[in-house]
């Protein structure tokens, strides 16, 4: 009977410390990414959810994802606007959840459990239009309030923001300027 | 001059980012009081929208954030290394018994088992063929206007691979197509149509009959209708 040789350690080794060299290579990589672009998946995790326990959470699945997949990215300079799409659509999804949570605990909780209706007087006149404006920004369709929170990010440019979203700056500026116009039909 | 388009010129002014305004609405502006005020509520609402939303996109980022998420893409470094060699191992025992199966099924296919083995419990009728087995061949049809005689032909083995066609039978069906084979003497036509191939396709012609359209009578309109 013929004997098999299935495992040759010599070259089972070489591979084995070529594929760690790459695996260090991409880790480190990918850390040299983290400090700007960390904090762009928290600030956009937080535009949409408004609850930093819940956007750190999402931003940090959203890095956790592009790390497992970032050997797979082609191209390292689409990496900001991956991790933003990537960021922007897992912070939906929650607050889609939290939101449907909310209705039917609103639906069948006793009228006394519910929370009473904040009073006028109670509150002042900048936090009754900054709750406004967010209930507003939740109206809009996704592609209008992924620009404007993009755009009102400190430090990135309308051009910034167009390659992270992989569209022409004509688009931004378009979305841009239609997205405030529904927002103050809403807050008029 | 229209206050209406005056005042959406305004508002698209400010949503689109330009503080400044043409020299039309500036100048409107000089003699409407009630386009100023227009004016004076959009600039402080836009003010307020640009605002709002730089308060809410540039929140501070908790100082434990990036420490976290270095921790867990350690965890998760770790965890892809640690993987590799048992994945290797798995993929090598899974093409082993991949292999094995393969020379399974491929040595079951040589032999003619289960069919003929079932085939051999079902009452065949004698002088028949039955699947498989030493039997004379099918004899051709006789050619109309000939009497029919029954030939008796030397038995010879068929072996499997020379039976026409080739017949391949799933495990859960092998019972049933050994009763259908079974029944085959008893269906002469039908055992033939198998083993015969199937006559050409011909081109049967198609005849086309000419379309005769009598005389078609048309009776005139009535004098005073609708157009």
């Amino acid at each position: 009977m013929q004997e098999l040789a299935l495992i040759q350690p010599g070259r089972m080794l070489d591979g084995e410390a070529a594929g760690e060299a790459e695996r260090s290579r991409l880790h480190r990589e990918f850390e040299a990414h983290l400090a700007e672009c960390g904090p762009l998946a928290f600030r956009v995790a937080q535009g949409v959810l408004r609850n930093a326990a819940d956007a750190e959470d999402v931003a940090q699945e959203a890095l956790l994802r592009a790390y497992r997949k970032f050997d797979r990215l082609q191209d390292v300079r689409r990496f900001r606007g991956w991790l933003v799409r990537i960021s922007f659509r897992l912070a939906l999804d929650r607050w889609r959840s939290a939101r449907r949570r909310e209705r039917r605990e609103t639906e069948w909780s006793l009228p006394e459990q519910r929370p009473a209706p904040p009073s006028t007087e109670g509150i002042a006149a900048a936090s009754e239009f900054q709750a406004r404006l967010e209930r507003a920004l939740d109206e809009l369709p996704q592609k209008f309030r992924i620009v404007l929170l993009l755009a009102a990010i400190q430090g990135y440019t309308l051009e910034e923001v167009a390659g992270m979203l992989e569209v022409p700056v004509g688009t931004v500026k378009s979305r841009l300027f239609l997205a405030r116009k529904q927002l103050a039909e809403k807050l008029k | 001059m229209n206050c209406t388009s005056i005042q959406k010129e305004i508002t698209d002014s400010f949503a689109a980012g330009d503080c400044v305004s043409s020299s039309r609405v500036s100048k409107h502006l000089e003699s409407c009081a009630s386009c100023r005020e227009f004016y004076g509520s959009q600039q402080i609402l836009f003010r307020s929208l640009k605002d709002g939303l730089q308060a809410i996109a540039n929140q501070p980022m908790p100082a434990t954030f990036l420490p976290r998420v270095q921790s867990r893409l350690e965890k998760a470094a770790g965890e892809q290394h640690s993987w590799n060699p048992n994945w290797r191992f798995a993929l090598l025992a899974a093409a082993a018994v991949l292999a094995l199966s393969l020379i399974s099924v491929w040595h079951r296919l040589e032999q003619p088992a289960a069919v003929h083995g079932i085939a051999k419990q079902v009452p065949m009728q004698t002088g028949h063929p039955s699947f498989g087995e030493p039997s004379p061949a099918i004899p051709p049809s006789p050619a109309p206007g000939r009497a029919h005689r029954q030939r008796k032909t030397p038995k010879a083995f068929v072996p499997l691979h020379d039976l026409a066609p080739e017949v391949i039978v799933l495990t859960e069906e092998r019972l049933a197509f050994a009763k259908f084979v079974a029944q085959l003497p008893q269906e002469r036509d039908l055992a033939l149509a198998l083993a015969n191939p199937a006559p050409p396709a011909r081109d049967i012609p198609v005849e086309v009959a000419l379309l005769e359209i009598k005389q078609l009578h048309l009776p005139p309109l009535e004098p005073g209708g609708a157009e």
